[in-house]
């Protein structure tokens, strides 16, 4: 039995939207997990009925042992950094840290003992008797995530606590937030769009979509065994190259084929011997997807030609855009590379790199 | 902000505003000042205090000054406590809650006459209130109330219960305003760090809510002040005093007694002072309400 | 299932509640528009009706012994006599006076005939004149239709006047700042709550001076002093939220500054000055104590209602004065609604 589990959990707004349509997810004790989707996708509400800010429709929620899918929230045991913060403007920053521990009957001493101790975690000692309107934003969120800390809690619950920060104050956050959780051990479950944050972050990344789980796995799983079409359309930037086309086989070498007729263009994807079982699909259509930073490039040699048409330097790395099989195609090299528009230059796919979807239910095609 | 274009006193677009100072220098400013005048002059144009003197002397004024001070004080309890509980429960999107906010917005468009028919035809012995009581069981035909006949506190109370069925929905509205603009964080916070709702009402919402919440009461001060229509409307002159209604009986029916004319003047001072205090207390609040910062 | 019961007794408490809101707030709206078109008779009637009634169901009576006539209208399980007569003119005002009924002398005569042949009491329908209290307060009443256009017209002066002073202080405080900026602003929030009685009384010296005294013009001007500030106030926030950069590329593609003002700005601020002008209307139509106080012979409606509640014992002539006093005052308060809110930050309605 896992510390959390959530068990077919089901959420259906009274105008008629299912939010989220069956969620079955287990939680160990420690863990830092991240809910990660496109705005609407169901995980700030999975997140807020784990919270018991929104009523349950179907499904229960277990934490350490005990079923909590209809307590209010006051009772389940949980700390909450809010999208906003939700640092009350009335209170100045011990208040707002106290405030919680006063509701836990906590004896005044203590109280300011724990003040001071997570107000020296979050650097926020020299502000303690301030109010939130005389704060930075970034001091703001240290306000929160003090007062999150100082209620010791069975869960710790993370809504989009980075979104209304800057992108340089961001990455800080994100670090001591980090380095938070490794010092407490707090099971923590944190939602974000941000793909970034969440790789960066995650113990473990829970992919969502359209109120379902899309993928559950490593920041490493889910980057680059990506087991839907949407995960590796999601994950990404720039996002992978995804193009509908044919199999087929020439020479002993695999062909992915687009357009059909006159205009059909075709990509060589390398040595069949690299796709083991791939017989089984040759003449079908799949889905085919190339992340940019697998695609190098080589002088012409007759295999997969053509000519780069925008090359945006990046600095660190240098992204190109040709033309493959009728579509744009992005290609990620490494440093800063020397090469003009309208090159010409043949493309190296890494075979062992190329992922395949099923037309039908979306799903990667295995081929071993 | 602009940088004027043009250069110079004369060409600045300030001169526009030439018209509108004029006209509250003719119509607001000097019948202020001579209305104030007025109040401090014996008859003979010398100054003196008599009116006041005088006004104070007369029962009824200090029951109009009772009066009033005992409506603006309970009206203004009983409507902040029912517009809020309003407040909050339309504050929760239901079905049809749009349709039961349009609902409960009517009374505001009632004009004061209106509403003092509207009671009027409720009030007397065949009204529709009896007519109602009657129809739920809770009166006997054969023995109707008559509630014109009430005075005293009686009668005040009645008033309060009109006046709040007028505007409880204009206080409603900025109640309403305040919690629709709430960061609903704030509350959603206390009930996860373990505050139950009544403590989270109380130690956060009321808080955070408090410079609207004055500003409600005392836009509701000012108007309770100044009222007398309804009072007039419903239980006729002399009945409930009120200080409003003191310079309508001045103007209206008295108007050829001895006093009359400065009686009414120097009860529109005192009534103009009182509301100048309360305005006073609304732009220290509003000022606090922009001082104290976003909330979000 | 505790939840389901929770369920169910939360969904109770909330019907209860939304019952007693919209029945304390139609209840009373609904009787008093009854009561606007009730007869003399019915209003006297005891419980009144929710509901207006279209007929009296009746019966007409000869009384051979004393050679006269007796009607009588039904009430509860029995019909009850409330006119005996022998002359038709005298059934007939009756009829038009106490019961809303116009019936012709004539057509009195053939009932009194039919009545006189049938040896019991004969069932007859009495149609009421639906709108006759509306007639006889607006048509038959002297003066009302003058009060009417009175309040118009004041209305019509209130809005004219604060629309050109209040617009133009509108613009300028939201486009230019000078040093009194703050102070004016602050000055014309205290104007927009001055209570109009002490204004009332010491201007009516100046008005009967100026030759006004009496005339819907000199309530304007007093209606025009808070509603003046106010205008300014909603067209300023409104001016304010129309980006400058708007009336700049205007001017940058070669408009002069009034005509970027004509054509750009002012079309953008025209729900602003619609809604400034509807509240304008408002306080010109609602408004009672300044017309007391600066009206002798010309009485706006307002006034006018309310003298005729004082002199009439039952509400229901002037309850149709008062529903047609209601009328714009409902459709205007509804249209302005969202401003309303915007007077006091943002309601979403």
């Amino acid at each position: 039995m896992s510390y959390l589990e959530l068990n077919s959990l089901k959420k259906t707004y009274p105008n008629g939207v299912t939010a989220v349509k069956d969620i079955d997810l287990e939680i160990e004790k420690g863990e830092f997990v991240v809910l990660l989707g496109p705005s609407g996708c169901g995980k700030t509400t999975t997140l807020r009925m784990l919270a018991g800010l929104e009523e349950v429709t179907e499904g229960s929620i277990i934490l350490d042992g005990k079923d909590i899918t209809h307590l209010p929230p006051r009772q389940r045991d949980i700390s909450m950094i809010f999208q906003s913060y939700a640092v009350w403007p009335h209170m100045t920053v011990a208040e707002n840290i106290a405030y919680p521990l006063k509701l836990r009957k906590m004896d005044k001493q203590a109280i300011a003992a724990k003040v001071q101790e997570v107000a020296k975690i979050c650097k926020i000692v020299d502000y303690l008797n301030r109010y939130p309107a005389q704060l930075s934003g970034g001091q703001r969120q240290r306000v929160a995530v003090a007062r999150a800390l100082a209620v010791n809690s069975k869960l710790s619950l993370m809504d989009e606590p980075l979104s209304n920060l800057d992108a340089k104050l961001r990455v800080s956050v994100r670090t001591f937030l980090k380095e938070i959780h490794r010092n407490t051990g707090a099971t923590t479950i944190f939602v974000t769009h941000d793909q970034a944050e969440a790789m960066a972050l995650a113990d473990r990344i829970v992919v969502m979509n359209e109120g379902r789980i899309e993928q559950v796995g490593s920041t490493r799983e889910i980057y680059n065994e990506c087991e839907s079409l949407f995960t590796v359309q999601f994950m990404g930037t720039p996002p992978a190259n995804i193009q509908k086309v044919a199999l087929a086989s020439s020479q002993g070498r695999l062909v992915a084929a687009a357009g059909g007729g006159e205009g059909a263009m075709s990509l060589d994807l390398g040595d069949q011997s690299a796709f083991p079982g791939i017989e089984r699909l040759m003449g079908e259509e799949v889905f085919l997807a190339v992340r940019p930073e697998n695609i190098g490039i080589g002088e012409p040699n007759g295999i997969n030609e053509t000519s780069i048409e925008i090359v945006e330097p990046q600095g660190a790395y240098t992204i190109l855009v040709t033309n493959v099989l009728g579509g744009e195609w992005k290609i990620m090299l490494e440093g800063d590379v020397d090469i003009r528009i309208g090159q010409k230059v043949s493309l190296e796919i890494d075979p062992g790199k190329v992922m395949l979807y099923d037309t039908q239910n979306k799903k990667r095609i295995s081929l071993t | 902000m602009h940088v004027s274009r043009r250069t110079g006193f004369f060409k600045s677009p300030t001169w526009f505003l030439v018209p509108v100072v004029i006209y509250y220098a003719a119509f607001w400013i000097r019948p202020t000042i001579s209305v104030i005048i007025e109040s401090f002059t014996d008859k003979a144009g010398a100054f003196s205090f008599s009116n006041y003197v005088r006004l104070f002397s007369q029962e009824a004024i200090r029951t109009a000054f009772l009066n009033t001070v005992l409506f603006t004080v309970g009206s203004a309890i009983i409507q902040f406590v029912l517009a809020f509980a309003l407040a909050l429960w339309l504050n929760k999107k239901f079905r049809f809650s749009n349709l039961v906010l349009f609902i409960t917005l009517i009374p505001m468009a009632f004009p004061p006459a209106a509403v003092g028919i509207l009671w009027k035809t409720g009030l007397y012995r065949f009204g529709w209130i009896n007519s109602f009581l009657c129809a739920i069981g809770l009166m006997n035909p054969a023995n109707p109330v008559d509630w014109m006949s009430f005075r005293n506190l009686n009668a005040v109370m009645l008033l309060i219960v009109v006046d709040t069925w007028t505007v409880l929905p204009s206080v409603m509205i900025i109640l309403l305003a305040g919690l629709q603009n709430f960061n609903k964080e704030f509350e959603e916070a206390g009930w996860v760090f373990g505050a139950n709702k009544f403590q989270t009402l109380k130690d956060i919402v009321f808080p955070i809510m408090k410079p609207t919440i004055i500003t409600a009461m005392i836009l509701r001060m000012i108007a309770a002040v100044q009222v007398w229509l309804i009072a007039v409307m419903i239980f006729g002159y002399n009945v409930v005093p009120f200080l409003v209604e003191r310079i309508a009986y001045n103007v209206d029916v008295i108007t050829f007694a001895k006093y009359a004319r400065k009686d009414a003047y120097t009860i529109s001072v005192i009534v103009a002072a009182i509301v100048l205090i309360s305005v006073s207390m609304y732009l220290r609040v509003s000022g606090d309400k922009q001082k104290g910062g976003e909330t979000t | 299932m505790s939840v389901r019961r929770g369920k169910l007794w939360s969904r109770t408490v909330f019907l209860l509640i939304l019952a007693t809101v919209a029945g304390v707030v139609l209840l009373p709206v609904f009787y008093f528009l009854t009561i606007s078109f009730a007869s003399n008779y019915e209003a006297y009637q005891f419980p009144a009706k929710i509901f207006p009634t279209f007929s009296y169901p009746a019966q007409l009576r000869y009384n051979a012994d004393k050679k006269n006539y007796t009607l009588l209208i039904k009430k509860g399980a029995d019909f009850e006599a409330v006119k005996t007569t022998s002359d038709t003119s005298d059934f007939s005002l009756y009829c038009k006076s106490q019961l809303n009924v116009l019936i012709a002398s004539s057509e009195v005569q053939a009932l009194f005939d039919k009545a006189k042949g049938a040896d019991h009491a004969i069932p007859i329908k009495l149609k009421k004149a639906f709108f006759r209290n509306y007639v006889v307060f607006f048509i038959l009443a002297e003066g009302t239709m003058r009060a009417l256009f009175n309040s118009l017209k004041a209305a019509g002066w209130t809005i004219l006047i604060s629309l050109v002073l209040g617009g133009v202080t509108g613009y300028i405080l939201a486009r230019y700042k000078f040093r009194f900026s703050n102070t004016f602003s602050t000055g014309l929030l205290v104007v927009r709550m001055f209570p109009a009685v002490a204004l009332s009384l010491p201007l009516v010296v100046y008005i009967v001076r100026m030759n006004l005294y009496d005339t819907p013009f000199a309530l304007a001007i007093v209606y025009s002093v808070p509603n003046i500030a106010l205008t300014a106030w909603i067209t300023s926030s409104i001016f304010k939220g129309i980006s400058v950069e708007l009336e700049e590329a205007a001017m940058v593609f070669g408009a002069t500054r009034l005509k970027t003002l004509l054509t750009i700005t002012f079309p953008l601020a025209f729900p602003a000055i619609v809604a400034s002008s509807l509240y304008a209307f408002l306080a010109a139509w609602n408004d009672s104590i300044t017309a007391l106080i600066m009206t002798n012979d010309n009485p706006t409606l307002a006034l006018l209602v309310y003298r005729t509640v004082g002199s009439s014992t039952i509400p229901n002539l002037p309850a149709a004065g008062a529903v047609v006093l209601l009328v714009p005052s409902l459709v205007f308060t509804f249209i302005i609604k969202n401003y309303i809110n915007q007077l006091w930050g943002n309601v979403a309605l």
